[in-house]
C-alpha cells in the first residue's frame, strides 16, 4: 500500500527537490530517498517524463573525474505545476487527515 | 547482471526511441551506477536497485507517449498476446461465476473429469447398443434409408444418446454449482488457512457464508483455470513435435543421400522450412503455458 501513496506524491517530491536547486540524477535520488524510499527505477524514468513535459529542463556539466553529468532544472512551468500540486497535497492530506482524526476519537 | 549487461539489455529495449534519446539516457544510468559504486556498493547491487528491466524499460517509455504494450511487429508474438488476453479475461469470468455460484474449485475440476470419463463409456455402451440393434432388426443385409424399421431405429438410439450425454451434464452442472451444505464443511477444513476471522457456528443462518472462502478461493480459481489450460496447450502441442521429429529424421535422410551422390535440394529445404514454422509455433504455445 505504500508504493501506492509514493507514486502518488512523488512527482511532488522532486518538483520541490528541484526547485531548491539544480541537481543531477544521483543526487536528486538520495534527495528523495530522505523523505521516502523510492527506487532508482522510478526516479529516472519520471525524470523524463518531466522533461519530455517541459516541467524540467536539462543541461550538462563537463566533470573531470569522468563522463559529463546530467543537472536537471526546473522550469516555469515546473514552477507552477509544484505549486498547484502543493495545495492540492495540502488540502487532499488535511481533509483525510481530518477523517482520521474523526476514527480516533470515536474508536 | 553486470553493468555493461545491463546498459546493453536496456540500450536494445529502448530501441524505438532516436538514438540520441537512447544514448542519453544509457549515459545517465551509466553515471549513475558509477557513481554508486564510487560510494561503496558492488556493481551487481547498483544494477538490481533498478529493479526488472522489462518494467523499467516500460516506465521509460511511458515519458514519450508511445503505445504501452509497444511491441516488434512479430504475427505469433501479437497472436500470443491475443490468446493470453483471451486465457485472462476467461479466467476472470470463471472465476467471477466460481465466485457467485460457491463454487469448490478442485470439486468441480474432478467432477468434470468423472463426467468426461462417463460420457465416454456410455457412448461405448449406446454403440454397442446400437449394433446389437442392428443385429435383432435384420442385420447389416437389411440396412438402410430405404427401411423404414432402420430409420426409426437410428432416430431412437440417437435419441437416447443425446438424453444420456444431457443427464450427465445435468448432474454434473448439479452437483458441482450451489451446493451450500458441502461447501460449508469446506470452509471449516480451510480455515487453518484463510486469513479470515474464525465466524461462529451459524450453520443455519443465513448468513452470507461467500465472504468465507471469496479470499482463498479466488487465487485457487485462477491456478486451476490456467492448469488446465497448460494441459490443453501441452496435449496440443504433442503432435506438432512429434511431426517435427519426423521431418527431422526425414532430412537428415537427405543429408544422407546427399553425401552418396543423390542431390536433392527442393525438398529437404521445404521440410526445413516446416520445421522452423512448427517449432515457432509449438514455441508460442509453450509461451501461452509459460507466460502471464
Amino acid at each position: 500500500m505504500i508504493t501506492q501513496f509514493k507514486k502518488g506524491v512523488l512527482e511532488l517530491i522532486v518538483l520541490c527537490s528541484v526547485s531548491k536547486k539544480d541537481m543531477y540524477g544521483y543526487e536528486l535520488v538520495n534527495e528523495v530517498s530522505k523523505v521516502a524510499d523510492v527506487n532508482e527505477g522510478t526516479i529516472y524514468p519520471l525524470l523524463k517524463r518531466l522533461t519530455n513535459d517541459y516541467l524540467c529542463d536539462t543541461y550538462l556539466v563537463e566533470s573531470n573525474e569522468g563522463p559529463p553529468r546530467k543537472y536537471y532544472r526546473i522550469t516555469e512551468s515546473g514552477l507552477k505545476k509544484k505549486d498547484t500540486l502543493l495545495n492540492e497535497w495540502r488540502s487532499f492530506s488535511d481533509s483525510v487527515n481530518n477523517y482520521f482524526k474523526e476514527m480516533i476519537t470515536n474508536e | 547482471m553486470n553493468k555493461k549487461e545491463f546498459l546493453e539489455t536496456l540500450r536494445k529495449k529502448l530501441s524505438i526511441l532516436d538514438e540520441n534519446e537512447v544514448n542519453d539516457i544509457i549515459l545517465e544510468y551509466s553515471n549513475h551506477i558509477d557513481q554508486k559504486i564510487k560510494d561503496g556498493k558492488k556493481e551487481k547491487e547498483a544494477v538490481a536497485a533498478f529493479g526488472d528491466i522489462d518494467d523499467l524499460s516500460k516506465e521509460i517509455l511511458k515519458g514519450y507517449k508511445i503505445a504501452d504494450d509497444y511491441s516488434s511487429n512479430d504475427l505469433l508474438n501479437n497472436l500470443a498476446k491475443f490468446f493470453k488476453d483471451l486465457v485472462n479475461s476467461a479466467e476472470r469470468q470463471f472465476s467471477s461465476f466460481a465466485k457467485n455460484n460457491n463454487l469448490d474449485i478442485t470439486n468441480t475440476l474432478v467432477s468434470i473429469l468423472v463426467a468426461l470419463a462417463m460420457l465416454f463409456a456410455v457412448n461405448i455402451f449406446i454403440t454397442v447398443l446400437d449394433h446389437l440393434g442392428r443385429t435383432a432388426l435384420g442385420g447389416e443385409f437389411l440396412w438402410g434409408a430405404h427401411n423404414p424399421i432402420s430409420v426409426i431405429w437410428i432416430i431412437i438410439i440417437n435419441i437416447v444418446r443425446v438424453l444420456v450425454i444431457l443427464a450427465i451434464i445435468f448432474s454434473t452442472y448439479n452437483s458441482v454449482v450451489n451446493h451450500d451444505k458441502k461447501i460449508k464443511k469446506n470452509t471449516y477444513k480451510k480455515e487453518e488457512n484463510s486469513e479470515t476471522k474464525t465466524k461462529t457456528n451459524k450453520v443455519n443462518d443465513d448468513i452470507k457464508e461467500p465472504f468465507v472462502y471469496e479470499k482463498t478461493e479466488s487465487k485457487d480459481t485462477m491456478g486451476a483455470v490456467r492448469i488446465v489450460l497448460s494441459v490443453f496447450a501441452a496435449l496440443f502441442s504433442i503432435p506438432f513435435i512429434f511431426t517435427i521429429i519426423g521431418l527431422s529424421i526425414a532430412i537428415s535422410i537427405f543429408i544422407g543421400l546427399m553425401f552418396k551422390g543423390v542431390v536433392f535440394i527442393g525438398i529437404p529445404l521445404i521440410l526445413l522450412g516446416l520445421c522452423f514454422i512448427l517449432s515457432s509455433i509449438v514455441g508460442f504455445l509453450f509461451d501461452l503455458i509459460g507466460g502471464k
